[in-house]
């Protein structure tokens, strides 16, 4: 463990973790008639505050069309209920596969490349049943649907990703917020090792230029990250109760870096902390400067 | 109590070091698999498909990004199996046992997970149990039970699984010497964590012990830092000053006949004393009441020097 991994750690336990506008007072609020880059709403209800969220930027009608084919990528990878955060909360997950649906979704489908079993995953997650009362399309990963596909090479120059991600008209991210041994926090760029193949060791070898690769090759028209339950220590497989703390948040907006970044913020970190962000930055992916964004904060 | 002396901590960890490198990793392999239940690990709970391996090249396929958190402790192999409920197969109990490098490897794994308030368990050398843990370390394997499918477990099941695996386990149930150093009045009870790389953050501290230490009501942090040699030792401790000086500090030394010691204020951890002796870098950092702090070390150091 170096310095700043080290202070990343402490950062962590520390007192930011529910009130990021304490320590990164130039998160400006918004001004409700201008449009927002990222939309934060809390609220006790995961439907409730996924649907304010989208709406505060714009509704969902701006991001799916008419007869568009939809892939909702959640964190499904871990044989857990919901209680313990390593999943993405099933009700946020579903209640955007109904909007899509609303908005005219032709199909929606639902998948993840899990780490503990698949079948267990998506049953103990709750995923698969929520997503399935609302019509969604729910599938196992097909290892016959990767195919090796041209990176930007910060790492890696190729690597076999999932089909069915590039095959929709539409894609939407939807992490959820946790620690992670590796690269201290998972969010929504980390959240793309579910649409890849191979071996995973080697992914983690350069986990941070991987991950800005793999982001460089999937554009989601949406990300909406998962903080109604954040998992804040023994990440990503979690297991423990009193790891878990209760944020009521979903945060939502079409910057992969800038949605990273304001996660980072739940945590008591700044998105500079993480090196991936700091990469997909310098990259061009996004920004991690939130206090040249527009966030719109929203109570529903 | 048990006094630890230089010496005995010198032999025994060289001991356990040569028959650490004397085990082939397919041998281990084999070792392992015979420590999980081949059918059932409780009354009711039945093994679901087979006993797995994962070595350091496909951890990640089991606990992703965490495997990073293993391998400085030495992590050589994994044997993981899934036992579910005859009656409810939702309900499972994940059963994972790690081959760390040493006894002082799995301690500082378990360590890791270790809380403060749990409820301690007589399985292995330490151990503990929640409502959807139980973790235990013996010898140098590390185990770690966890029940998915729900948020509570009865706890006897876990125990009795947790028994299973223990009796297939090396039966050294000592605990690894190291530790017996912080065995001192002041030092807080299982609160010693074993640190494999850059204790404290800095990479001149290559690894080590840090725990709480209570002086009254003043709460600090002790850490003991061992060495190969003095001459290794003190260059730690070298760098150490350095650090302090080029952060604008400034550092009082003092040294005697057995030790050099300085206080100073370090820019993380507030005002500090370290010392090295022999090829031992010990310190207290947080500290509040210098006089309790100085007895914490003079103790520690009369347990090195096996007084």
């Amino acid at each position: 463990m170096n310095r700043r991994k080290f202070l990343k750690a402490t950062l962590i336990s520390g007192i930011a973790i529910s009130s990021p506008e304490i320590l990164f007072p130039l998160i400006a609020p918004a001004d409700a008639a201008v449009k927002s880059d990222l939309a934060v709403a809390r609220g006790t209800s995961p439907a409730r505050i996924t649907r304010a969220a989208i709406d505060g930027l714009g509704g969902i009608k701006r991001f799916i069309s008419r007869g568009d084919v939809v892939v909702v990528k959640p964190n499904i990878g871990w044989d857990r209920t919901p209680e313990y955060a390593a999943n993405t909360n099933p009700e946020v997950v579903a209640t955007i596969v109904r909007l899509c649906y609303e908005a005219g979704a032709k199909k929606v489908k639902v998948f993840d490349n899990t780490v503990s079993n698949a079948k267990r995953c998506y049953k103990q997650s709750g995923i698969a049943d929520a997503v399935s009362a609302v019509g969604g399309l729910v599938s196992f990963i097909d290892d016959r649907k990767f195919r090796d596909m041209k990176l930007s090479g910060y790492a890696l120059r190729s690597w076999p990703l999932y089909m069915e991600v590039f095959e929709a008209d539409k894609i939407i991210n939807v992490p959820i917020a946790k620690t992670h041994g590796l690269t201290t926090l998972t969010l929504g760029m980390k959240n793309w090792m579910g649409i890849m193949g191979g071996w995973r060791g080697r992914i983690h070898q350069r986990i941070d230029g991987s991950l800005v690769d793999v982001s460089m090759a999937v554009t989601p028209v949406l990300v909406v990250l998962d903080a109604v339950r954040i998992l804040t220590a023994n990440g990503p497989q979690g297991g423990d109760l009193s790891d878990v703390k209760l944020l009521n948040t979903v945060v939502a907006g079409t910057d992969q870096v800038a949605v990273d970044a304001y996660g980072a913020t739940l945590f008591g970190m700044r998105g500079s902390d993480l090196a991936y962000v700091r990469m997909g930055h310098e990259a061009g992916l996004g920004t991690m400067e939130l206090s040249k964004l527009k966030i719109k904060r929203i109570t529903a | 109590m048990h006094r630890f002396g230089f010496p005995s901590i010198v032999i025994i960890c060289a001991c356990v070091f040569t028959v650490g490198m004397a085990m082939t990793a397919p041998a281990a392999d084999r070792t392992i698999t015979n420590v999980l239940p081949a059918v059932g690990c409780a009354e009711d709970w039945i093994i679901e498909d087979k006993i797995k391996l994962h070595t350091r090249e496909t951890l990640f396929d089991h606990i992703n990004g965490e495997a990073e958190l293993y391998f400085p402790y030495g992590f050589e192999v994994l044997a993981t199996a899934t036992y579910h409920h005859k009656n409810n197969p939702s309900l499972a109990i994940v059963a994972d046992v790690y081959m760390m490098g040493s006894p002082l490897d799995a301690f500082g794994i378990y360590s890791n997970y270790r809380k403060a308030g749990a409820a301690t368990i007589m399985i292995g050398v330490e151990g503990f149990v929640s409502s959807s843990q139980l973790m235990f370390y013996q010898d140098r394997y590390f185990v770690r039970l966890q029940a998915t499918g729900t948020t509570t477990l009865e706890q006897n099941t876990f125990l009795a699984c947790g028994r299973a695996i223990s009796q297939n386990l090396p039966h050294n149930t000592g605990g690894p010497p190291e530790l017996e150093i912080l065995r001192i009045p002041g030092v807080v009870p299982k609160s010693e964590r074993y640190i494999a790389r850059s204790l404290l953050g800095y990479s001149f501290f290559r690894r080590g012990i840090i725990a709480d230490a209570l002086s009254g009501d003043e709460r600090m942090q002790v850490f003991v830092i061992p060495e190969s040699s003095p001459e290794a030792a003190r260059s730690a401790f070298d760098h150490y000053r350095s650090f302090l000086k080029a952060s604008g500090q400034g550092v009082h030394l003092t040294e005697t006949a057995d030790h050099i010691s300085l206080t100073a204020i370090d820019p993380l951890y507030g005002r500090i004393l370290a010392e090295q002796t022999g090829r031992y870098v010990i310190g207290i950092i947080r500290m509040k009441d210098a006089q309790g702090a100085k007895r914490i070390l003079d103790e520690i150091r009369k347990r090195l020097q096996g007084g």
